[in-house]
């Protein structure tokens, strides 16, 4: 969704994101329809607000790393295939922290 | 260049039930499950077609568990399955949920949520390989 908005609408990318939070927040706010599921909604919502506080920049440092023009959002394939190729076959899991350790 | 007018060897591969790949089937369930919602005004008898199918490949995916490229393994040469098949598995749960309405979808997404690693993860990628974070944002929404 960020890469995508990304590239076509640039720095509206922003704005959308914003838009998704507030209407997140509100959708919880007023109508709590959940039900027996609202705490693991919730937790969902906490991890899908980190991402999109990390393409807002403003994720306490944790940020996702943006090209110059702020057109694209940089994954990490490339320095951790380096990486890969030291460790051999990682899970996932194993790779955040590679990733990380090398964006930040 | 368009696939039809490449060259280069087109050699087509397969997942069954003796060889899985959740993370494939799961991927293209959510894919159709999208699909219908957008044919679902404009080409109804499309729109169900996708929905049947995407049906199919959720049960099939979840039902005969594994990642496409233990079955498919020359595809790690290139596209190999970093995350697993759990995160595809919510996503298409997640898409056929959207689509449908149905609840055994939505508990399905929060059932295995832990199970699955949905709520486990903050990430800040969703790409080819890793779908928690559209996972994290559709769920939201409900």
């Amino acid at each position: 969704m960020f890469a995508m908005f990304g590239n076509l609408f640039g720095l509206q990318a922003h704005v959308f994101s914003v838009q998704i939070l507030i209407v997140s927040w509100l959708q919880f706010l007023l109508d709590g329809k959940g039900g027996a599921y609202t705490s693991t909604l919730e937790q969902y919502r906490v991890k899908a607000e980190y991402f999109l506080c990390a393409a807002l920049q403003k994720n306490n440092g944790a940020n996702i790393k943006r090209s110059p023009g702020k057109m694209l959002g940089i994954l990490y394939r490339t320095s951790l295939c380096l990486e890969e190729e030291k460790h051999k076959v990682l899970d996932w899991k194993e790779r955040n922290v590679l990733l990380y350790e090398a964006l930040f | 260049m368009r696939p039809e007018d490449m060259t280069t060897s087109r050699t087509a591969y397969k997942i069954d039930a003796n060889n899985p790949g959740s993370d494939l089937a799961g991927e293209t369930a959510a894919a159709m499950a999208a699909a219908s919602i957008v044919f679902r005004n404009s080409n109804p008898t499309y729109s169900a077609t996708l929905l049947g199918h995407s049906r199919q490949l959720f049960t099939f995916a979840d039902t005969y568990r594994g990642a496409y490229d233990n079955s498919i393994s020359v595809a790690k040469g290139y596209y190999n399955s970093w995350s697993g098949y759990d995160d595809e598995l919510l996503w298409a749960a997640a898409w056929l949920f959207d689509a449908t309405g149905e609840n055994s979808y939505l508990q399905y997404v929060v059932n295995n949520a832990v199970s699955l690693g949905g709520v486990g993860w903050a990430l800040d990628q969703f790409s080819w390989d890793n779908k928690y974070v559209g996972v994290q944002l559709k769920v939201t929404k409900v």
